[in-house]
């Protein structure tokens, strides 16, 4: 239970320490264990000296005491209470501490002191009230409007002729112990002060490195590996700081690598594309100006024919080849079309869409609606025209066959440095992420397209909720 | 010397065999006689200068150049001819092109057979031909839906795409410019939250905009919304 606690508050502590920047922990450590010092010092040293003085008060106070208790017999033996007295008060005046002696009679009566005015009243209380054994040394602590005085008492003659009683005042060692103390506690200061400066110049030390690190880590965060650390030291930070560089140095090779991996992955789907694109052109043509030429002329020579026929089953006979020709040039014409249509290279994007659009509203019978704005007469240059052809082929020819969409609705916007595109349906919409789940190769072909010219294009589909094809590829076909 | 009932044709083809075969097709026919054939663009304007032909059949993809390009010179050196352009391209944009460069006729190389003496004849008699399939979309009854013609005349993209945006978007648009959450606005079309989150920022994608302080300010420009 109690342990569950300690742990708790200890845990809560560290957690709050931890919290601390590094630098106010380092010298909250260091003037920390120099107050620890300084302070156990200072009780030990206190306590020691302490004692010191209450032996010495002790030691002289009895000394004075006896050696008044041998001196005043040979006063008190012919009662020369006036040359005790000036004895008394001699002894007094030479030594500073004391503040009084006072001798007394057996009977306990006071016969000769060292207080000039008059003896004080309380101290006579005390003695009357507070006897001590008559035979023996004794010591006692009286408070006093000069302070603690230290009061010894000696019998004289074996308390036959009375007892002396020495008076010493605690101040002056007092003070002595007190400036001491003062003396070690400015000290103490000092060397705090000291140590903090000097834990300051180390924090500084041992968080430069570490800050510098923590600047270099994010520079590389953001991707700039030029950075190499110089090394300051060849301590743990100094290590650290070596693995660092090492690890920065793996990083831009590893990137390197990469961009090069990427470029020369981007250059070859470029080229494959380009073929691809060429191929399906030159297909196309000759589709159209070979194959497409061919069956016309045929067609006009079954013309020909038909007039010449001489009975009816050869001209029904040609009329139907007739019928199969037109049907087979119009086919040729649409598979040429769907190859690429030569309109994209004639005319460019705004007829190729058109058109490509007319036809799929005729076979289809879905609302489909093409904005384009800002375009006019501009042309972007062949390798954009044919991307955003692509793009909106694809997106369309999808919104067609899986999305059972009645509206599609493709709006591209010529702007300043870009063109933008959307491709809308209000069909079941899908879930995107499906892209890198199937091997189908539409919608991964239209990002491919969108990347390769640095573009962007992005899905947002959800089942339920129809599908926008949104996407923009830069005017000047900026290609790394 | 030709009969001056009979209507002269020079014919432009880059296929030979075709060339041939509507040599033989045309003349064939009484009151039809082909003066010239050719398959290049130098020959054919030397010719139509020299014949002076009443109809000039022209092919649009020729070797060395695209007919469009070709007909109106063919027209500036044989003034009086009417102009039929032969193609397999079936596509409103080339037959704009063609018609608006002068032409009088369009066919069909699939149509060739049922059309060609058809439209001759008609252009001679100097009405225009267009083969049916694209006359319907050419003269505006299908169309109405494209109007390539349009954009530049309107340079004002951003009211273009606004326009571009159908009644019920433009409506929930105009709500969030002017305040009012999704929630308040799926309330007012009694639709659940979710359906006018996605509308709004589809809508947003289209007209191409980020914010709605984008927004904001579009319909302010717009002058759809006071400040
Ligand atoms: N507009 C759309 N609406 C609904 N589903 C779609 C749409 N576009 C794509 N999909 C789904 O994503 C799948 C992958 O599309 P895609 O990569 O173009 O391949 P493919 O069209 O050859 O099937 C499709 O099979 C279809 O399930
Ligand atoms: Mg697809």
């Amino acid at each position: 239970m109690i342990r569950g606690w300690a742990t708790a508050i200890l845990n809560r502590l560290s957690a709050r320490l931890l919290g601390v920047p590094l630098r106010l922990k380092i010298m909250g450590m260091a003037s920390g264990i120099i107050i620890l010092f300084a302070s156990t010092s200072l009780y030990i040293i206190y306590g020691t000296l302490t004692r010191n003085m209450e032996d010495l008060l002790e030691k002289e106070g009895r000394s004075i005491a006896i050696e008044m208790a041998h001196e005043a017999p040979d006063y008190l033996l012919i009662n020369d209470l006036y040359g005790l007295t000036r004895t008394l008060k001699n002894t007094v005046r030479n030594r500073p501490d004391l503040s009084y002696v006072v001798i007394s009679d057996r009977a306990g009566q006071i016969v000769a002191h060292t207080f000039g005015a008059g003896f004080p009243s309380e101290l006579l209380r005390l003695y009357r009230n507070h006897s001590e054994p008559a035979t023996e040394t004794s010591l006692r602590r009286i408070i006093t409007n000069e302070g603690m005085i230290w009061e010894t008492g000696a019998p004289i003659l074996e308390g036959d002729e009375g007892r002396v009683r020495v008076g010493i005042r605690e101040t002056a060692f007092r003070q002595n112990i007190n400036n001491f103390l003062n003396y070690f506690i400015w000290n103490s200061l000092w060397v705090i002060l000291v140590g903090l400066l000097l834990s300051l110049y180390l924090t500084w030390l041992i968080t430069r490195p570490i800050k510098d690190l923590l600047q270099a880590t994010q520079a590389v965060n953001q991707g700039d590996y030029s950075i190499t650390l110089e090394q300051p030291a060849s301590d743990e930070v100094g290590s650290l700081t070596t693995a660092f560089n090492d690890m920065v140095k793996q990083l831009a090779q590893a990137e390197e690598n990469r961009r090069e991996k990427e470029r020369l992955r981007r250059d070859f789907l470029q080229k494959v594309i380009a073929s691809q694109e060429n191929e399906r052109k030159r297909i196309a043509r000759e589709l159209h100006d070979q194959t497409g030429q061919t069956l016309a002329s045929i067609m006009v020579e079954l013309k020909m024919l038909e007039r010449s026929a001489k009975d009816d089953e050869t001209s029904q006979r040609i009329a139907s080849l007739k019928q199969a020709v037109t049907k087979e040039i119009g086919s040729l014409h649409n598979l040429a079309v769907t190859l690429r249509p030569s309109i994209l290279d004639d005319m460019g994007l705004t007829p190729a869409l058109e058109m490509f659009v007319n036809d799929i509203r005729q076979h289809h019978g879905l609302e489909i609606r093409l904005t384009m704005v800002g375009f006019g007469e501009n042309r972007p240059d062949s390798a954009t025209e044919t991307c955003i052809y692509r793009i909106v082929q694809e997106a369309i020819l999808n919104a067609v066959r899986h999305a059972q969409a009645r509206e599609i609705k493709i709006l591209l916007e010529w702007q300043q440095s870009k063109i933008r595109g959307v491709v809308e349906d209000d069909g079941r919409g899908f879930d995107p992420e499906i892209i890198t789940s199937t091997n189908r190769l539409g919608l991964y072909g239209m990002m491919e397209r969108a990347q390769l010219l640095n573009g962007t294009l992005s899905i947002d589909s959800e089942p339920g909720q129809g599908t926008m094809v949104v996407f923009a590829v830069p005017l000047v076909a900026d290609q790394q | 010397m030709t009969d001056p009932q009979t209507t002269t044709i020079l014919v432009v083809d880059d296929h030979p065999l075709l060339l041939s075969g509507l040599g033989m097709l045309l003349n064939a026919e009484a009151d039809l006689e082909v003066v010239g054939q050719t398959d290049r663009a130098a020959s054919a304007l030397e010719l139509a200068e020299k014949l002076q032909p009443d109809i000039i059949l022209l092919d649009i993809t020729l070797n060395d150049t695209s007919g469009i390009d070709l007909l109106p010179r063919l027209l500036e050196v044989s003034p009086q001819s009417r102009v039929i352009m032969l193609t397999m391209h079936e596509n409103q944009r080339y037959l704009q092109l063609a018609m608006h460069a002068g032409a009088r006729g369009f066919v069909l190389k699939k149509g060739l057979d049922a059309d060609l003496l058809y439209a001759v004849r008609t252009v001679h008699r100097g009405e225009v031909y267009v083969h049916p399939s694209m006359l319907l979309e050419f003269v505006g009854g299908d169309s109405g839906r494209t109007e390539p013609q349009e954009y530049q005349e309107s340079p004002d993209h951003r009211s273009q795409l606004w326009h571009s945006l159908s009644q019920r978007e433009q409506q929930v648009m105009l709500a969030v410019a002017q305040g009012h959450t999704s929630r308040e606005i799926a309330q007012r079309y009694f639709v659940s939250d979710k359906t006018v989150t996605t509308y709004r920022s589809r809508a947003m994608a289209k007209l191409g905009l980020a914010s709605k302080a984008e927004l904001v300010k579009l319909v302010m420009d717009l002058g759809l919304l006071n400040p």
